[in-house]
């Protein structure tokens, strides 16, 4: 395979709060060693629940957020050594995508100034080139040149998202993080902003990394998916494999909490006691482990190690190990 | 149970009348779960806040809504009142601002009881640690006296299921009482609601944007587009076989969890503006089988058999 685009590596970011003035001072971890690939070409999906830090995760591999620890190597360079014009360069090459239109335009400016920005910024090109680059990337996201004068209250949601995916692509960047991009939209529109991601990919060899809680809209667009509980990837797999063998008990769950829009499919749905525990007070053991339906003693006290399923399927659970350790047990009595 | 003819609801703005429910018909047969799909601004919220009659002074409200024989319309505030929380009761998609901030969870539980079977403060307080037992909250007699703000977004929304069976009410209208929460605490909330609509046979008017939740919880939808029924039938006939192209497109347009489509069948264009509604079918302008006659004139919504409804010149071709 390709070399990495992008490789995250124990990644972390603790929040310290402190409750009143003489209170204690509490760590959060909102990401607590987070193991991504991404392979350049490809979308892999980031799922979970609110609060499990997907979200924290992609602004700290955007450098949005400063990470508390771990290496986040973007062509093999480490970035968080990166300083000035250095990091500068690399925002080229890596672009957001925001959750909500409403808020991530700037309600004051005109479209065509909110697209030309990032190419000032980066001292690209003189304005009539500008002009010429903003008009052609603005069709590009299926919205008339005519209307690069007007604000973005003026557009709907899901045309102001064709605005924030433009703005992002304008530096014609290579990794895209898009965090809940189709969220805030309604279901006709979440579909039309899909499909132009994709021929976006298409035309100009994009990388995703794909933030979501939706697991069909991560089904439909994604290459990989990993799943994050409490601050941690638990599971990562080929879509295909992740779907249909799902080897973590919080992915099964996950996933089969899910409405089918089929009446005649009866759900064989497994129901989680309880709620995400805080990421201030994470459990013993395994995080899941409270919730957890096949809770071993030993998930209780320690933690798991990440195991290898099967090619690229990786998975964060003690039950992984057990299953492994009777293979090789059947392995060894055949010999 | 409920009969809705003909609602017509309306805002007059800068002295500006703008139609947003435009002869909307429904009915929930009792023990019966219906549910009310469409996408943003399609006027679900507002056909249930015009049966609760909780909206502002500026909005008209006309047709007719009899709930048991009765005609809510014709009723005074006070003998609205009496119904509110009682007979019909409701939650709410955003438990957070559906709760007072300001009062204990065990207050605003036992409020409706105070208030509609003038229950004492202590009776009102033991009944409702017995309802959070009920909607599965743990430590409810710890719980009662915690605010909103305590509890979590889904403890919440137990909270104020328990608020709203608190008087075992007829009918429950549910306005997308899971869009804010989580997948898997949704679907512990959809049990729990599955669990009272068994234990108590009440109606449920599910309104929801969500097909899978629909797919799931209800016996017969009514879709909305624009402010109008576009089609309603039994749920297993509608999601196999949708007969209007506002149907066809909504239910494409959703990514599967099973296959592997390589695009997905977007519907073109946006919902129009309301001031701006098209002259016939208000779907024609995105619909991929728009013929001349749907510009000049929008279809009644026929019936395609007794229980099978769709607005759609369409059909009136094929009956």
């Amino acid at each position: 395979m390709a070399e990495p685009l992008l490789e995250v590596k124990g990644l972390t970011k603790h929040f310290t709060v402190r409750r009143g003035l003489f209170g204690k001072e509490k760590v959060i971890r909102a990401v607590d060693g987070v193991n991504l690939t991404v392979y350049p070409g490809e979308t892999v999906g980031l799922v979970g629940e609110s609060g499990c830090g997907k979200t924290t995760t992609g602004r700290c591999i955007l450098r949005l957020m400063e990470p508390t620890g771990g290496e986040i190597l973007f062509q093999g360079r480490d970035i968080r050594r990166l300083k000035g014009a250095e990091l500068r360069k690399l925002r080229r090459d890596m672009q957001i995508v925001f959750q909500d239109p409403f808020a991530s335009l700037n309600p004051r400016k005109t479209v065509g100034q909110i697209l030309e920005d990032p190419l000032i910024v980066h001292g690209i090109g003189t304005a009539a080139e500008r002009r010429r680059m903003v008009e052609e990337m603005i069709e590009i996201v299926g919205i008339g040149r005519q209307q690069l004068d007007r604000f973005p209250h003026e557009f709907s949601g899901g045309q102001r998202q064709r605005i924030g995916i433009a703005r992002a692509l304008i530096l014609r960047p290579k990794l895209i993080v898009a965090d809940e991009p189709v969220s805030a939209l309604d279901v006709s529109i979440q579909a039309q902003i899909l499909n132009l991601m994709q021929d976006l990919q298409k035309a100009f060899s994009l990388t995703y990394l794909f933030i979501s809680h939706d697991l069909s809209v991560v089904r439909h667009l994604c290459d990989r998916v990993a799943v994050m509980y409490l601050g941690k990837v638990v599971e990562v797999a080929d879509k295909k494999r992740l779907y249909e063998q799902p080897a973590h008990p919080y992915t099964q769950a996950l996933l089969s909490a899910v409405p089918v829009p089929d009446p005649n499919r009866q759900a064989q749905r497994i129901i989680l006691e309880g709620e995400l525990p805080s990421p201030a007070d994470p459990p013993s053991g395994c995080a899941f482990h409270p919730r957890c339906r096949w809770c071993l003693d030993v998930c209780r006290t320690s933690a798991p190690a990440w195991k290898k399923c099967a090619d690229g399927h990786w998975v964060y659970c003690h039950l992984q190990e057990g299953r492994q350790a009777r293979r090789e047990h059947a392995g060894d009595r055949r010999d | 149970m409920l009969e809705i003819e003909n609602l017509r609801t309306s805002f007059v703005q800068a002295g500006k009348k703008l139609t947003v429910i435009e002869g909307v018909s429904l009915t929930v047969k009792p023990g019966e779960t219906v549910g009310l799909v469409g996408e943003s601004g399609c006027g679900k919220s507002v056909t249930s806040l015009s049966i609760m009659r909780l909206l502002g002074r500026n909005a008209v409200i006309e047709g007719s809504i009899r709930f048991q024989e009765k005609e809510l319309l014709a009723l005074t505030e006070k003998e609205m009142e009496s119904i509110r929380g009682n007979q019909i009761a409701m939650i709410f998609q955003e438990p957070m601002t559906a709760l007072n901030p300001l009062h204990t969870i065990g207050k605003q539980v036992g409020e409706p009881l105070r208030r509609h079977f003038r229950v004492s403060r202590k009776e009102a307080r033991e009944r409702a640690i017995q309802l959070l037992r009920e909607v599965g909250i743990p430590r409810a007699e710890e719980v009662i006296s915690d605010y909103p703000h305590q509890l979590s977004g889904g403890m919440r929304q137990r909270a104020m299921i328990a608020m709203a069976m608190a008087c075992r009410p007829q009918l429950l209208i549910a306005d997308e009482p899971t869009t804010a929460l989580d997948v898997t605490i949704q679907a512990q909330i959809l049990e729990l609601m599955k669990k009272l609509r068994q234990e108590r046979g009440t109606s449920i008017l599910l309104i929801t944007h969500d097909l899978g939740v629909v797919a799931e919880m209800c016996h017969r939808v009514i879709v909305m587009y624009a402010g109008q029924i576009v089609e309603q039938g039994d749920v297993g006939e509608l999601f196999a076989e949708p007969k209007h192209p506002y149907t066809q497109g909504l239910l494409r347009s959703i990514p599967s969890l099973s296959g592997d489509q390589e695009r997905l069948n977007a519907i073109p264009g946006t919902v129009p503006m309301l001031a701006e509604m098209p002259e016939g079918c208000r779907f024609a302008p995105r619909c991929p089988h728009v013929m001349d006659i749907c510009r000049r004139q929008n279809p009644d919504l026929f019936f395609l058999s007794d229980r099978r409804r769709c607005r759609c010149w369409l059909q009136k071709e094929e009956g």
